[in-house]
């Protein structure tokens, strides 16, 4: 029974069938032949369907191994190519892992990397972030928060940097088939396919056409000089498949909400960050006081029941989440914090029975 | 109400407790693998020693492989606190402290069992070699079959409560037959990993790792002979253990040995063979396994140091937690904060810390 949507979403039904037909495409993309042509024609196909769903035009994607290589191709090849030492860079402690590891590199570089706060509802303090826009060169600032589902006002922190003529990268990854996604005021843009229902091992950048970028691979010569390395045709397809999936976002709302309302009725004290924030639909961060978050995920482990403490982490160990300590939130909540993530093929039986095992489990480990 | 078909079993991605989860999980056992993430680790030294980030991902493998349940545990501060700061603080005493023993009893058997109870397991399992049978009403420790890899010695910390939960489905079992297991269930990538040897937070040098975590603290001194008469200058407490000659960076006409340390004079006292030659020693904070805890003396074997034969000895106990031991021959590697780990043939009796030679 899963419920760890954020950490990786069920490959959709539909991409099953596109991605069982597409292993009879044998050729490579950039081949002269038919069989090249044909791969070439699918993976140009997805690109449109992928643009026309996002509303942005073909020749604003980079098709990339992932949220990860969206990121690092997104910031690193944007500073390397156009900024220079001590130019200012913006960022927030919330980002993912990828772009904080991007950060420090990018500091290291000389650049003037500068954070801006959250405040304790853990969407980005506004106040912060305008005094800090002057004379900025970039920000990066994440759409949805992947641990809190905290949506963030991407729409006016692009409305400013448009204002101020500073280019905005944006970690849309959580975002995808969550939310509707404005790229209007947004220059920069990362996504990946498997958090959608596609396959792992993909992902795309989107990228404004006016908007030059140092590729990661040195002489790149696929997508039009931006990375080296045969395309991903199955992953890029299966992305494509699982965009055009319906999300369920309302059902998916309701049963997130239908748990949240259940498990404040039933067990004692439990709080939810960023409920009084715009969140995405699916995502419910739960502070369990007085047990160990670690405890409790492996004792829902233990009756077939996923879910995450945070962040998927290298070697399936638990570290205290990095976005609740910069929130605020002592190192104590942090591991008392469970991350449940619905999605569209969840159901409210599967959601009574995490409930039911959740009040047996806090009852034992609360002893 | 803990269940007795649940156990936990302490995996370090090493064959041991690879193959320890396999065979428990062949008794009918519903077996949760638990790798203990005790310190941010170098990679580089991953492949010889427990727990490192590839020793993680080994056990979190065998854990899939054998489609078990399987939790990485955050222990690093706990860790830090309990071993790494008592290695240093003894060391700081002129004490030669054994960190493995410690963790054995603070962490394996004492943190894992707490977790157990949180999971709703009964028994907390893991690949040492050794056995556990029953003697006069009480649990005793028994060396494995494969006395070269014979572990009782770091268990004798065990309580009668934790022994009463605790399973070593190796005790059986010779080395060889556990790669074997190993190769046979496919997990390739353990079943020829060397044995762990060294301490797992020291790189290569006790000495070196001491220098740079708490180098600031460690002050020279002086090197005494039995006379009290100055030898010359020593590197610090730390850097000396009871028994050694080498690496005393003084040449002697004869061969020379550290026979006593002094943490509060700061002098290392340097002599002769005989005159590190120990006939007794008091041994404390006692735990007793095979028998209940006794007043009157009685003739024991005892094993001072690991991988060491254990010798004769009698013993005179002062209260339950204290003793003092006399040896039939005198004994050179007498170290305090070394175990003492009494034997009544291959039954571990019970063993505390060596407080001081007499």
């Amino acid at each position: 029974m899963y419920f760890d949507y954020n950490a990786t979403h069920p490959i959709c039904n539909e991409v099953v069938d596109t991605i069982t037909d597409i292993l009879n495409v044998s050729g490579n993309p950039s081949s002269a032949h038919k069989h090249g042509r044909f791969a070439k024609d699918r993976i140009e196909e997805a690109r449109e369907i992928i643009a026309d769903y996002l509303g942005i035009s073909y020749k604003e994607l980079i098709f990339t191994s992932g949220g990860t290589e969206s990121n690092v191709l997104g910031l690193l090849g944007y500073c390397s190519l156009n900024l220079e030492a001590d130019d200012k860079v913006l960022y927030s402690g919330l980002e993912h892992p990828s772009l904080l590891g991007v950060i420090h590199q990018l500091k290291s570089q000389g650049l003037n990397c500068v954070k801006v706060n959250c405040n304790t509802s853990g969407s980005i303090d506004m106040d912060d972030f305008k005094s800090k826009l002057v004379d900025a060169k970039l920000v990066t600032i994440m759409y949805v928060n992947n641990e809190t589902g905290i949506q963030n006002p991407v729409g006016e922190i692009g409305k400013l940097c448009a204002k101020n003529k500073v280019i905005f990268h944006c970690d849309c990854v959580q975002a995808l088939s969550k939310t509707a996604i404005d790229l209007s005021n947004i220059d920069l843009a990362s996504f990946s396919g498997h958090k959608i229902g596609g396959l792992k091992g993909v992902g795309f950048l989107f990228k404004k056409s006016h908007i030059k970028l140092s590729p990661l691979f040195p002489k790149s010569t696929q997508e039009k000089g931006h990375r080296g390395g045969t395309e991903n045709v199955t992953g890029i397809l299966s992305m494509a498949s699982a965009i055009k999936s319906d999300a369920k976002l309302d059902y998916v709302r309701d049963l997130r909400d239908y748990f949240e309302n259940q498990l404040s009725e039933r067990i004692e004290c439990v709080q939810i960050s960023g409920k009084s924030e715009t969140r995405v639909g699916n995502t419910s961060n739960v502070y369990f006081p007085d047990c160990s978050g670690e405890s409790l995920i492996f004792s829902l482990d233990m009756k077939g029941i996923c879910v995450s403490l945070g962040s998927a982490c290298a070697a399936g160990s638990i570290s205290p989440s990095h976005v609740l300590l910069e929130m605020g939130f002592s190192e104590s909540r942090a591991k008392s914090t469970v991350r449940f993530s619905f999605g569209k093929y969840n159901t409210k039986e599967e959601v009574d029975f995490l409930l039911d095992n959740l009040d047996q489990i806090i009852n034992r480990i609360k002893k | 109400m803990n269940d007795k078909k649940k156990v936990l079993c302490a995996m370090s991605g090493g064959v041991d407790s690879s193959v320890c989860a396999y065979l428990l999980k062949e008794m009918g056992y519903e077996v949760i693998g638990v790798t203990m993430k005790t310190w941010a680790r170098d990679t580089s030294k991953a492949e010889r020693s427990c727990c490192g980030i590839d020793d993680i991902d080994d056990a979190r493998r065998v854990a899939a492989q054998l489609d078990i349940p399987y939790i990485a545990l955050d222990m690093e501060q706990v860790f830090k606190e309990t071993i790494i700061e008592d290695f240093q603080s003894e060391y700081l005493k002129g004490r030669t402290p054994n960190p493995c023993i410690r963790c054995n009893y603070k962490l394996k058997f004492g943190y894992l069992m707490d977790k157990a109870n949180e999971l709703g397991a009964h028994y907390v399992a893991t690949g040492h070699y050794a056995r556990i049978v029953e003697v006069d009403g009480r649990k005793a420790i028994q060396m494995g079959d494969d006395k070269a890899k014979d572990q009782s010695y770091v268990l004798y910390n065990l309580t009668q409560e934790q022994l009463n939960r605790t399973l070593f489905p190796l005790a059986d079992f010779e080395k060889d037959k556990i790669r074997e297991i190993a190769m046979e269930q496919g997990f390739k990538r353990v079943a020829n990993k060397p044995d762990s040897q060294e301490i797992c937070f020291v790189p290569d040098d006790y000495r070196d790792y001491l220098k740079k975590s708490i180098g600031s603290d460690i002050k020279k001194g002086t090197f005494v002979d039995h006379n009290g008469k100055n030898l010359g200058e020593h590197e610090g407490v730390p850097f000396y253990t009871i028994g050694q000659r080498k690496g005393l960076g003084i040449s002697f006409p004869e061969k020379t040995y550290v026979t006593s340390i002094d943490s509060e004079t700061n002098e290392v006292r340097l002599g002769s063979r005989d005159q590190l030659a120990c006939t007794a020693m008091k041994v404390n904070g006692f735990n007793w396994v095979a028998y209940a805890p006794r007043d009157s003396s009685f003739f024991a074997k005892v094993q001072i140091r690991y991988n060491q034969q254990p010798v004769d000895c009698t013993v005179f106990p002062s209260n339950q937690n204290e003793l003092t031991i006399k040896f039939m021959e005198p004994q050179n590697a007498v170290a305090p904060g070394q175990s003492a780990v009494l034997f009544d043939n291959d039954l571990v009796i019970g063993g505390g810390l060596i407080l001081e030679r007499l």
